[in-house]
């Protein structure tokens, strides 16, 4: 299974996680930590459309949110999907 | 000008609020190599997103000795399209002119691809090594981007075989060397940053001296380095009234057409003019004090 | 549903709570006739004071179901005395109670069982951490009531809210029924929040784990007001007794605020000698403080006297004199505690003195400048310190409301942002300042005056290095960078009445969903 993290627990930053999904089964969003509340509707829209930018539709996405603002949750984002694209496929073992 | 870690996004955030004059967003130094690329995409997503003030915005990219410098640029490009604030980039370990052509040819070339106004992006030279030290008239010169001359501090140290220590007594001769260079070559002298942080005597002690020498800035790694280095560089009251009576009386005999100027009984020269000038120029635009705080001439 | 002069709407009568008084204005409600008179007793000569128990002391005091009994929190996150003296009620089969504390902490979560079973019927004051969560999410049947420091001996005095037996923490006493917060191993300095409660309550219950054998010096609270006194091994954790928010903050964003606080106060028409101030134990405040003996200094003003909670920071101050008296109500740090036994300057108040509006002067009154904190603040200049933006009520009023109304300069200092969290909205969640008593806003972006203070803005004007921002650009800039917020899922049911020090009320805060 392919995976790639960016970001960190430090605050205003926030640790993404991405996670390949079989094809047609499309994207799971789990998000935890601080802003999981008041910003939950912020957070699904800047994922949706940074996936979309990057035509992706089968994916998981576990956000941790540390307050992250939406350029430093979309940066991070992108990072792990570019080091996602570039990963290799990791069997379990 | 004060040094941003380019992965960290608090800092990023938040440097500007401490009022430096200028910020430069890290992706050298502070970046280890396996966030190089987060870094990059961080600091353009919050360069496009915040307004900075009146702060100066430039990114130390990293060395052209590395694998990263062209991405670097590439990314600067992008925000700055959108960021007309970003006006320079500050390059590490420059060793030679040759290095300096390359880079202007590459900056040259984005530019006019990014409808940037040629020239805009300007370039602050790092020099960390003897040599290039050695050749730092040559490498201000190389380009007309090139805005000021930085002196490193560990590697130069290294580069001399010695140390850096506590009063960088080693560093001495560079500093001098550096701002004769950077002065004959028409561009700015900026000293490196003070590594103590906690040490703000040790700051006030090196900037007063390396403000004597002739530099126009200092570098800054921490918030709390910012007030010390303005109040630093922040002409006195008395300076700042002696330097008004000279510019008024200078303007004075240039109405009445009067070739020499008179100023507490004493003749004043062009360079001493020109002098209080930059100093008035300085006073203005420094945090470290009001022009409301100079109290009346008394004396 | 009828408004307050604020735009709340609030109904006429609340379950649990009574008919509701709108508030109208900072000084519009006006008491009238007399307050409450002491209960007269006339102990035998040769009775005992010190009993042997708990138990005994609650047995005599004749606490029964359906009673209101008082506490104080000068032991803070360290108090052992309320959980111990709940515990007890509710094995002597003691329950309906309504609970009277000046303030509770984390340390007292483990009452969350006795709300469960009924010994804790009602709650008034403030409702802090977990206890705040179970009363957010329904779980009490009864309103809890939020009053200011000054707003609850206003209630006690005024007969609105009797107290029939005051439980009294004191890290000293004797066998009289003399007490002093100043010494023994758990001393806490004044317990000037206790005060009140000794002169009004029907027994006075003091409880201490330093007991005396001769007759006590100095006395905080005379054995005229005490009935009984129990010995216990342990009142309360020294570590969680001296307030870990007490040590100046080293956050640069933090110091940016108190740097433009101390030179808006130093900028301020109220800055000259013999002026007054009030700054809290909170990291800004503290920095502010140590900014504010720098100006003080400099510009040679000596202040007259500090007011509030007590650092050694304020007695530092004093100690050079740069301010001639302390005012205590409450001694956060052990510098203060042995400062307020050793320093004629260094006074104990009570909480009436402090801060109660309906007296013929509180100190608050005498207040130049106060530099408060807020959870939010709106385009109103209203501040929240009661809940979070999620709605969750986690805070007690403290002095803010009194403080405010009380001080000719009053500041609240807070960054814009916490996390991606805006401090700055359009409408605060709930109210507990109303935005007539406040006078500016510092954030890490600059300050901000209200407009109604044109003489401040005419000392800031054109002052290079502090920059001013209009609360219409705050609030575009918060909205900006924290972007697009999910409102609060709420309940129609009201968990808690917030008062005004008056006693009329500001507003209700609402039941939050349980997801």
């Amino acid at each position: 299974m392919r995976k790639a993290i960016a970001g960190s627990m430090e605050s205003m930053d926030c640790m993404v996680s991405v996670f390949e999904r079989p094809s047609g089964t499309g994207i799971t969003l789990s998000i935890g930590g601080s802003g999981s509340e008041l910003f939950h509707s912020a957070i699904v829209n800047t994922v949706n459309r940074t996936l979309s930018a990057f035509n992706i539709q089968d994916i998981e996405v576990h956000i941790q949110d540390c307050g992250a603002l939406e350029p430093v949750l979309s940066a991070r984002l992108e990072t792990a999907l570019l080091r996602y694209s570039v990963a290799s496929d990791e069997r379990e073992p | 000008m004060m040094y941003l870690p380019g992965n960290n996004p608090n800092m990023l955030l938040r440097g500007h609020l401490f009022r430096p004059d200028g910020l430069i967003f890290d992706l050298e130094d502070s970046v280890p190599a396996n966030e190089k690329l987060a870094a990059r995409i961080l600091v353009g997503k919050i360069l496009s997103f915040l307004d900075f003030g009146g702060c100066e915005l430039t990114i130390r990219i990293n060395g052209t000795d590395s694998d990263y410098w062209r991405d670097d640029i590439t990314a600067i490009f992008d925000a700055a399209a959108a960021n007309p604030q970003i006006t320079g980039i500050r390059v590490p370990k420059v060793e030679s002119p040759q290095e300096v052509v390359v880079l202007d040819e590459m900056l040259s070339e984005l530019e006019d691809k990014s409808n940037i106004p040629p020239g805009h992006i300007r370039i602050f030279c790092l020099l960390e090594s003897a040599s290039a030290i050695w050749r730092a008239f040559d490498i201000a010169t190389a380009s007309s981007r090139v805005t000021a001359l930085i002196p490193g501090g560990e590697d130069l140290a290294a580069d001399l075989k010695t140390s850096r220590s506590k009063d960088e007594i080693e560093l001495d001769w560079i500093r001098r060397m550096l701002v004769v260079a950077a002065r004959a070559a028409g561009v700015d002298a900026l000293d490196a940053a003070y590594p103590h942080i906690h040490d703000l005597e040790g700051l006030k002690t090196q900037t007063a001296f390396v403000r004597q020498l002739g530099f126009d800035g200092k570098s800054v790694l921490h918030p709390n380095q910012i007030p010390i280095i303005h109040e630093a560089y922040t002409p006195t009251d008395q300076e700042v009234r002696k330097a008004l009576r000279i510019v008024q009386a200078a303007e004075e005999a240039e109405r009445r057409g009067q070739g020499a100027v008179s100023v507490d009984g004493r003749l004043v020269d062009r360079p001493v003019i020109k002098r209080a000038q930059y100093l008035l120029q300085l006073a203005g635009p420094m945090h470290g004090r009001d022009t409301h705080d100079v109290p009346p001439d008394k004396g | 549903m009828p408004e307050n002069s604020l735009g709340r709407k609030l109904p006429d009568r609340i379950e649990g709570y009574g008919p509701v008084i709108p508030y109208r204005g900072l000084e519009t409600r006006m008491p009238e006739g007399r307050g409450l008179g002491r209960k007269l007793k006339t102990p035998s000569r040769h009775a005992q004071k010190l009993l042997s128990s708990l138990e005994e002391a609650i047995g005599a005091s004749g606490l029964r179901n359906g009673m209101t009994v008082s506490f104080h929190h000068h032991l803070r996150n360290g108090d052992k005395v309320v959980c111990h003296v709940l515990d007890t009620c509710a094995r002597m089969g003691i329950g309906d109670l309504t609970l009277f504390p000046t303030a509770l902490f984390d340390t007292h979560e483990p009452l969350i069982e006795h709300i469960k079973s009924g010994v804790i019927r009602r709650i008034m004051g403030s409702v802090n951490g977990a206890i705040g969560r179970h009363v957010s999410y329904g779980g009490m049947s009864v309103p809890v009531v939020l009053r200011s420091h000054g707003g609850r001996p206003r209630a006690i005095i005024s007969g609105e809210t009797p107290i029939d037996v005051a439980f009294i923490a004191a890290p000293a006493a004797d066998k009289f029924g003399n007490l002093s917060g100043g010494f023994g191993k758990s001393a806490c300095g004044s317990i000037g929040y206790a005060h009140t409660d000794a002169q009004y309550a029907n027994c006075v219950v003091a409880i201490t784990d330093h007991l005396e054998s001769c007759l006590l010096a100095p006395i905080s609270i005379p054995q005229t007001y005490t009935d009984f006194v129990v010995e216990l091994p342990d009142i309360g954790d020294p570590k969680g007794i001296v307030s870990g928010s007490t040590i100046i903050t080293k956050d640069p964003l933090r110091l940016l605020i108190a740097r433009y606080t101390a030179r808006l106060i130093e900028l301020s028409p109220h800055f000259k000698e013999n002026f007054s101030f009030q700054t809290g134990a909170g990291g800004i405040p503290l920095a502010v403080t140590t900014f504010l003996e720098e100006a003080m200094t400099r510009r040679k003003v000596k202040g007259d006297f500090g007011l509030g909670g007590i650092t050694e920071h304020f007695v530092a101050l004093l100690q050079q004199g740069l301010l001639r008296r302390l005012l205590d109500v409450q001694s956060f740090d052990l510098t203060a505690v042995n400062s307020l036994c050793s320093n004629i300057n260094h006074m104990e108040i009570s909480a009436d003195w402090y801060a109660n509006p309906w007296n013929a002067g509180a100190a608050v009154n005498l207040l130049d400048v106060v530099v408060l904190g807020a959870t939010q603040i709106d385009r109103n200049f209203n501040v929240n310190v009661n809940t979070e933006s999620n709605g969750l009520l986690l805070h007690g009023t403290g002095g803010h409301q009194d403080t405010a109304a009380g001080a000719k300069l009053t500041i609240i200092a807070q960054p814009l942002l916490r996390g991606r969290i805006p401090c700055v909205v359009e409408n605060v969640h709930s109210l507990t300042t109303p935005g007539e008593a406040v006078d500016a806003l510092v954030t890490e972006y600059g300050i901000t005056i209200n407009p109604r203070r044109t003489d401040l803005m005419d000392c800031l004007r054109d002052r290079k290095n502090l920059p001013l921002v209009s609360m219409e650009q705050l609030i575009d800039l918060a909205q900006k960078l924290s972007g697009p917020m999910n409102p609060p899922q709420l309940e129609d049911r009201i968990v808690a009445v917030v008062e005004w020090r008056d006693g009329s009320v500001l507003d209700v805060i609402r039941q939050c969903s349980t997801h």
